[in-house]
């Protein structure tokens, strides 16, 4: 199951997971739930990458 | 502190999502077992390290902390012997998944708590 060594693919099932959980959390209206996921996925997931563009520059060693 | 908050308090320790189906939140108690677990397993399948105390080292203390939140099946993936495999590809990822179950489960019991005092719906 080479999808599981996926990096992008694990940061995008921890971003849903994530978003779920506090979407039912600290929402209680549904559309304030799907709004809150949208959130926090969106800050997890896109931000993750964004991260990574940001550090690509830098060398590993 | 009220029998009932503190109930549904050691109910969420025990198992994910307990204490908020004992306050009557059916539904959301099951999306919480679910997440939970699932990251709990899931970070354990991705050979993520269960973090157990260790001498010498003050940060596996706040780690194991982290972890034994998730309750049951914390106590449960203990009995089964020890995981992490530091050589695995997905070893920080699995770490990770296991570390965020825990805390996500310390959160829903102070959710029961404000949940049983009225605190919030």
């Amino acid at each position: 199951m080479t999808f599981i060594q996926s990096h992008i693919f694990l940061m995008f099932v921890y971003a849903v997971a994530a978003g779920v959980f506090f979407s039912f959390l600290w929402r209680n209206d549904r559309r304030e739930r799907i709004r809150f996921f949208l959130l926090i996925f969106s800050s997890l997931f896109i931000g993750g990458t964004l991260l990574a563009w940001l550090m690509y520059p830098f060398p590993l060693r | 502190m009220k029998r009932k908050t503190l109930t549904a308090m050691i109910l969420a320790f025990l198992v994910p999502g307990a204490g908020h189906f004992y306050l009557g939140k059916r539904a959301r108690s099951v999306v919480f077992l679910v997440v939970v677990l699932f990251m709990f397993v899931a970070g354990l399948l991705l050979h993520g390290k269960l973090y157990v105390a260790e001498q010498g080292k003050p940060l596996t203390l706040l780690a194991t902390a982290a972890s034994m939140g998730a309750g049951i099946p914390y106590l449960v993936a203990r009995s089964m012997g020890p995981f992490g495999d530091l050589g695995s590809f997905t070893y920080e990822y699995g770490t990770a998944f296991t570390l965020t179950a825990g805390l996500m489960n310390l959160l829903l019991i102070l959710d029961s708590y404000d949940i049983a005092e009225k605190r919030k719906e």
